[in-house]
């Protein structure tokens, strides 16, 4: 529709050259006026929690507020690298989110492919079972995923928030690289093949690099998620020093206002590399992603 | 191409893993739900046959838990859709700057539940908020508000962060529902001396209406299961006003450790979506005639 309304626009003012005048009137009414409107909405509240977490105590509690600090100062972060165990959590969260995307990559790799290329015995049920999948409510898995960790003894390490990620985001990467996959031309690994690639060798030096932007969006997507995940860290990790940061932060609200200028902090530090790595695949969300997407 | 081999050794790891934790988990919560199960207390493990069912049934916090989802998942997704509609058609219109304007609106998508919480925990804070602050200042009240103690103040408080965080996802799939349209149908509508409004009427809106019913249904179902936001802002709170069936079931099974009726409530759960999706469907169904 972009292309069409310029051309609208255009057509319409070729044929009254003084309705260009009226023209701008309008876009600002049907566009920068929203336009505003939705970037005040979205940018406000993330401004107040910056900003917020620059004050020093004294200002951060002060009314009326400041809407701009007085004394900027950096003394939350300071305080929470080192008063709070905030570098514990954030290593956790890097090696649950790490470790889930490197899984994942192994496994979507193949499995999209297959599901890309192949019509086999049972892939409908495949399918089937992976849409089911997504569907599936995490409250409804949070009894059984524990009793089955807790017999595979897995409750209370590193590897049990990697497999239950692993488990809940595969459904959706693998049917996202399928459709990467579906969109390159099938020539192109059968001109491999009759150079005498193998079909794996094909996938692997000849698609896969057609591929890669597809898969990192779809990595990131995956990161993203378990970065921010909060549930199953509760339920399957108890002792402190292995939980995430969503944890971390839950557990603060309930601490006293004196450390609010410190969750502020680590808030905004929990923060930038969702909004970071979201920024760089946002525009893979329209196209390929979208294609897929169940969870929000 | 009819091979078998080659396919199922790629897929198989992803199936034996989905499976393990998507079938099995269902299984086990039907199975689970006959049984009296409290591992931290003894951990034996009573046949009690429908008696958990029995249990449900007159269990007034789940029908209580069942009318705050409705709200929960109504007061969610109805404004979520309007803002991200509003959202997907502005960013469908050509402007300078219209890339990186996407990146920004859509950027709260990332954002987690619990920091979503504390950012509109700390703008509508019971004394030093900006909600309160603004309020203040205009003359609107006279004394700091305490949202979060009233039902309807926090309903407000915690319906207006999840529309900050979930009017992406709508933008996003109608963003991409819009783009999808032929430029040509616009440009004929306008031809024929179609408004604005008509042609969003007549042209858009059955072109996106697939789209429409699918993210509505797929988002209340999403929705509905969230607990993340309202575990970081008011934890069921105040008094079970806001105790969604998720959040009653996280309760019983993290805090209360019975197992044996967090499946039972768990396979109430199911079936309540099950029933909901049906009758979405059968809206869509009638409503496309």
């Amino acid at each position: 529709m972009a292309r069409g309304t310029a051309v609208l626009v255009s057509r319409e003012a070729a044929a009254q050259p003084r309705a260009a005048l009226r023209i701008r009137w309008g876009r600002l009414f049907t566009i920068w006026l929203p336009v505003a409107g939705f970037l005040a909405f979205t940018l406000l509240p993330i401004y107040w929690l910056v900003v917020s977490s620059l004050k020093g105590p004294g200002e951060l509690f002060a009314f009326p507020i400041a809407y701009w600090p007085d004394n900027p100062t950096f003394e939350n972060y300071t305080r929470a690298l080192t008063e709070t165990r905030l570098g514990q959590l954030y290593l956790n969260s890097l090696f649950a989110a790490g470790g889930t995307c490197l899984v994942l990559i192994a496994l979507m790799v193949v499995g999209g492919y297959a599901m890309a290329r192949f019509d086999f015995t049972g892939r409908s049920l495949v399918l089937m079972l992976f849409l089911a999948a997504q569907l599936l409510p995490p409250v409804v898995m949070l009894v059984p995923v524990f009793t089955m960790f807790a017999a595979l003894g897995l409750l209370n390490t590193r590897g049990a928030l990697v497999v239950i990620y692993v488990i809940m985001l595969l459904p959706f990467s693998v049917m996202t690289m399928r459709s990467f996959y579906a969109a390159i031309p099938e020539q192109l690994e059968e001109a491999a093949m009759i150079d005498g690639c193998t079909r794996l060798g094909a996938l692997f030096r000849v698609v896969l690099p057609v591929a890669l932007p597809g898969l990192v969006a779809t990595t990131i997507y995956g990161f993203i998620n378990s970065w921010n995940e909060l549930l199953f860290a509760v339920m399957l990790v108890s002792s402190p020093n292995l939980q995430t940061i969503p944890v971390g932060l839950m557990s603060m609200t309930d601490e006293a206002r004196t450390e609010y200028g410190m969750m502020l902090a680590i808030a905004v530090l929990a923060l930038a590399p969702s909004l970071i790595l979201f920024g760089s695949i946002q525009r893979w969300l329209t196209a390929g992603l979208s294609a897929g997407a169940v969870k929000g | 191409m009819r091979r078998h081999a080659l396919p199922w050794a790629l897929i198989a790891p992803a199936v034996v893993l989905v499976g393990a934790g998507a079938i099995y988990p269902i299984a086990y919560v039907i199975w689970l739900s006959g049984y009296d199960y409290q591992p931290y207390r003894g951990g034996l493990m009573v046949w009690v046959g429908a008696g958990n069912l029995a249990r449900v049934i007159a269990d007034e916090t789940f029908w209580h838990s069942l009318r705050v989802s409705a709200i929960w998942v109504g007061g969610s997704v109805i404004p979520q859709f309007l803002l991200g509609l509003g959202m997907a058609l502005v960013l469908n219109e050509s402007f300078r700057g219209r890339g990186l304007v996407r990146t920004v609106i859509l950027a709260p998508w990332a954002v987690s539940g619990v920091v979503t919480g504390i950012i509109w925990l700390w703008i509508f804070d019971g004394t030093i908020g900006v909600v309160n602050d603004l309020l203040l200042r205009a003359g609107a009240v006279d004394f700091p508000v305490a949202w979060g103690i009233h039902e309807e103040t926090t309903w407000l408080m915690l319906l207006l962060a999840n529309a900050w965080r979930g009017a992406p996802f709508f933008a996003i799939v109608l963003l991409a529902a819009l783009q999808s349209i032929e430029p040509e149908l616009y440009e004929a509508a306008h031809i024929d001396g179609a408004s604005a409004v008509q042609r969003f009427r007549y042209v858009t809106l059955p072109l996106i209406l697939d789209a429409v019913v699918v993210s509505t249904l797929l988002r209340a179902l999403w929705t509905f299961n969230f607990i993340d936001l309202i575990l970081t802002m008011t934890r069921g709170g105040p008094i079970d006003a806001t105790k969604t069936l998720p959040i009653y079931i996280f309760d019983v099974a993290y805090q209360r450790g019975e197992f044996g009726y967090a499946a039972a409530l768990s396979v109430a759960l199911c079936l309540v979506l099950v029933a909901f999706s049906a009758a979405w469907w059968q809206l869509r169904r009638l409503g496309g005639r």
